[in-house]
């Protein structure tokens, strides 16, 4: 009981409560069950883009360039699927994990075996990629009517009256949380973000880690990439700017130290949810659409604020129990 | 079959034109526990380093049971049953306990994942013989320094070792922590594990080594049998020249009271905390590690502020709310942690020197480098500081030199009351020694000096006067250091009082 009123995501549940109350008596007519899928798929996207950018952060590092790596695959999977309206659209859901695969394995070379400082690395990348997008679209743009339906199905298409992309979110936050937490790679990916130094003593190929934890992070972006596009059924280079934003937000939200070392996906799904809330809910109550940007940033500063305290009162009971303290 | 277990012949390793290692031997026999001793920066560090694989060797061999191996990295010499305890905790303080102990070799179920069930109850097995109190799902960040060592020697238990290397696994420990560590050394020195146990203390040497092995300057000096040396062979071993004496005479005049500290209470930390320090005089501060000492000098410092009781400088009531209050009145500090609270090292040594007083050097807005400089350059000679180009970062420098550089970042300003957190913590003897000879040196300078330390010896060859702490309040004050003895000492630091927790 003590340690669940201490963990960090009951905070953000009681959190998550007291915004969809209040977003309940402002505008009754919220709770549809119409209202609650669009919402989660309409912040799917961002929930993807957050998984992936929860494992690089996981190392201590971070990717900027995940919203241009999106834009980049979405392009080219649409385009091919444009000149081939035959080719299924399973194809483009592997190859789109592949192709981001491939972008997220740049960056983890650079800054695994480069050493380059991720943020400056995948601010290069971010340029690279987003240009890599406009040259290959040639500025076009994709509307509705030129995507096939086996294409949009990947996103749309429902399974027991929920939407695909939805599914995916689901099963890949279960098969990465798996990973992270019970296997052996996984582990590592906390390791290095925890110490360095210990990793190199213990024998952990830190480059290693860095690669692989980029490389899932593109895997994550790039399928991003092809759903969004199957979602929305529009396509362009300049799509889902800034989106890398929310998405190291909702790690924030979801208790990750930016740091490294420290997180949990249970966190981050919470992170995703509270962040839907925002974005969907609040904007529809009468008057409060144009508070939403500002209500976002506001509870990232208090959850940033709530992680310190958190990481404080932890401290002065590590100290506590250590004896340092009377 | 040799007599030896490890064997090292003409080791030499050198690091960009410098050599860390010159042609050093090394010989541990099955069961023992060997002492490897050395000023910092003699090479036992690096050594440790090549025996675990973490550096490869330039030439030299290695013999494990008479057999020449190479070990590429920790992986070789794991799988050959080396384990190694370094100085500095190389644990994941974010990680719990269990896995500390399992990284690397962690317990899998049939399918490829962690058995976390698995691990726990083997962690518990592990750690249960060790300490009781251990809570395995702890992260490790959480426990002491001495139970985070503890965890370490399961982890090397967990392994099957049977070549266990403790680097100055004593450095920051209690007495009695000490004490528990000899007592699972010598079960494990039993039980035919070969320790290898770096230590720049004396105690721990006779206490548990049957031999010892001396390096200097990154050659190989000698080996021992512990019976048969003595204090001064092993000091001049060590440093390469006689050592007369320890401790400097001491030849300050004590004056004046300057400091006086009276009946402070930090909610917490401390209670009723009275003491005073005089013009010329050394009080040492002492008792176990966690007594409160370091949080008291914080106080006075600033860092923190009382919440009771009243700090009078030279007889007028001072308010100290934060350090720069504290400089300003003629109060410093030398941290404990010289390496995170005391040097930057991304910065010079001169600008490290003059960082708390870079006022000083600003003309008409302009930061005059060259007088920073030549500050930096008098107050280092002062300290005789051997370094050869005071541009580099500190990090360039030996433990010892670099705990004299925050000497000098002090000596900057003009101080009345110098406060020294564990000066000599982590430095050889021969640094020891000049630092003593400054803080004499500033004795007879007019300074009054609170000197932390938790290690008698020095204590009472350096105080002029002894205050003990134990839980946070004072239990004794000796005048007289010469009729003190270390029992003395430690009855006070162990004494019970009904009122503390």
């Amino acid at each position: 009981m003590k340690k669940l009123l201490r963990s960090r995501n009951t905070g953000l549940i009681v959190v998550l409560l007291i915004l969809l109350a209040a977003a309940k008596i402002l505008t009754p007519t919220l709770f549809t069950k119409f209202m609650l899928i669009n919402t989660l798929q309409n912040n799917a996207i961002y929930a993807l883009l957050a998984v992936g950018e929860f494992v690089v952060i996981l190392t201590g590092g971070i990717d900027i360039s995940i919203a241009s790596q999106l834009a980049f695959v979405g392009i080219i999977c649409t385009k091919i699927s444009c000149a081939n309206p035959g080719v299924p659209g399973i194809v483009f859901f592997i190859f789109s994990i592949l192709l981001g695969a491939l972008c997220g394995a740049l960056n983890g070379f650079l800054v695994g075996y480069l050493h380059m400082v991720p943020m400056i690395c995948t601010l290069g990348t971010m340029y690279i990629y987003r240009g890599l997008a406009f040259l290959v679209s040639g500025g076009e743009w994709w509307f509705a009517a030129k995507y096939v339906d086996s294409y949009r199905w990947w996103a749309i298409g429902k399974v027991f009256g929920i939407p695909m992309l939805v599914w995916w979110v689901v099963l890949i936050m279960i098969v990465i949380g798996i990973f992270l937490g019970f296997t052996a790679p996984g582990r590592r990916i906390y390791a290095i973000g925890t110490s360095r130094e210990s990793s190199a003593v213990a024998g952990i190929k830190e480059p290693k880690v860095t690669f692989y934890a980029f490389t899932i992070c593109g895997a994550m972006a790039g399928l991003a990439g092809m759903l969004n596009t199957a979602n929305y059924a529009i396509g362009y280079y300049g799509m889902a700017e800034s989106f890398e934003m929310t998405a190291i937000a909702i790690c924030v939200l979801g208790g990750t130290a930016i740091t490294g070392g420290k997180g949990r996906m249970d966190g981050v799904a919470l992170g995703v949810i509270i962040m839907a809330v925002i974005n969907s809910f609040i904007s529809m109550i009468p008057g409060m659409s144009v508070w939403q940007k500002a209500l976002q940033g506001g509870i990232i500063i208090v959850a940033v604020a709530i992680n310190y305290f958190t990481e404080r009162s932890a401290e002065r009971q590590a100290l506590r129990e250590r004896g340092a303290l009377i | 079959m040799s007599e030896y277990v490890l064997e090292l012949k003409d080791v030499v390793k050198t690091f960009g034109g410098v050599r860390a290692l010159n042609g050093v031997h090394f010989q541990l026999k099955k069961g023992e526990i060997h002492a490897l001793m050395g000023e910092n920066g003699a090479g036992k560090s690096t050594f440790i380093k090549v025996i675990t694989g973490v550096h490869q060797p330039d030439s030299g061999t290695m013999l494990l049971e008479g057999e020449r191996v190479t070990f590429r990295n920790t992986e070789d010499s794991a799988k050959e049953g080396i384990a190694a305890i370094y100085q500095h905790v190389t644990s994941f303080p974010d990680l719990t306990v269990t896995e500390n102990i399992f990284m690397g070799q962690e317990i899998k179920n049939k399918f490829g994942f962690y058995d976390w069930g698995a691990m726990r109850k083997k962690a518990k097995e592990l750690i249960g013989p060790l300490s009781s109190e251990i809570d395995v799902n702890k992260p490790m960040g959480t426990l002491s320094v001495a139970a985070q060592q503890l965890v370490e020697i399961a982890k090397a238990l967990s392994r099957d070792a049977r070549i266990l290397i403790m680097d100055e696994p004593t450095a920051s420990l209690t007495r009695n922590e000490c004490l528990q560590l000899y007592r699972i050394a010598k079960d494990l020195r039993d039980k035919g594990v070969s320790i290898i146990f770096i230590t720049h203390r004396f105690e721990d040497m006779y206490e548990l080594a049957s031999r010892v092995t001396v390096f200097r300057d990154s050659t190989y000096v000698g080996t021992w049998d512990v019976d048969g040396i003595t204090n001064q062979a092993l000091v001049k071993a060590m440093v390469g020249r006689e050592l007369t004496a320890m401790y400097p005479e001491k030849t300050a005049k004590i004056g004046d009271v300057v400091l006086e500290v009276d009946d402070i209470s930090k909610e917490g930390y401390f209670k009723n905390v009275s003491f005073n320090v005089r013009r010329g005089e050394i009080l040492a501060l002492t008792g176990l590690v966690g007594a409160g000492r370091t949080e008291v000098c914080q106080n006075i410092y600033g860092i923190m502020t009382p919440d009771s009781g009243h700090i009078r400088l030279e007889g007028k009531e001072v308010h100290i709310k934060s350090p720069i209050d504290a400089l300003a009145l003629g109060i410093g500090l030398l941290p404990e942690n010289r390496q995170t609270e005391g040097l930057v090292n991304e910065l010079p040594i001169y600008q490290n020197v003059s960082s708390s007083t870079m006022k000083q050097f600003v003309k008409g807005g302009q930061l005059d480098v060259a007088a920073e400089m030549e500050n930096a350059i008098t107050l280092c000679k002062k300290i005789q500081l051997k370094a050869n180009d005071i541009t580099a970062p500190p990090s360039s420098l030996s433990g010892g030199n670099q705990q004299k550089v925050v000497v000098a970042k002090m000596l900057s300003a003009e101080q009345k009351v110098l406060i020294m957190d564990e000066p000599t913590k982590g430095i050889d003897v021969g640094a020891k020694y000049s630092i003593y000879e400054i803080m004499n040196d500033l004795a007879c300078r007019g300074y009054a000096i609170i000197m932390v330390s938790s290690e008698m010896p020095e204590v009472l060859g350096v105080a002029d006067r002894i205050v003990v702490m134990k839980a946070g309040r004072v239990t004794a004050e000796f005048d007289d250091v010469k009729s003190t003895t270390q029992e003395m000492i430690l009855e006070a630091s162990l004494k019970e009082r009904s009122a503390t927790a």
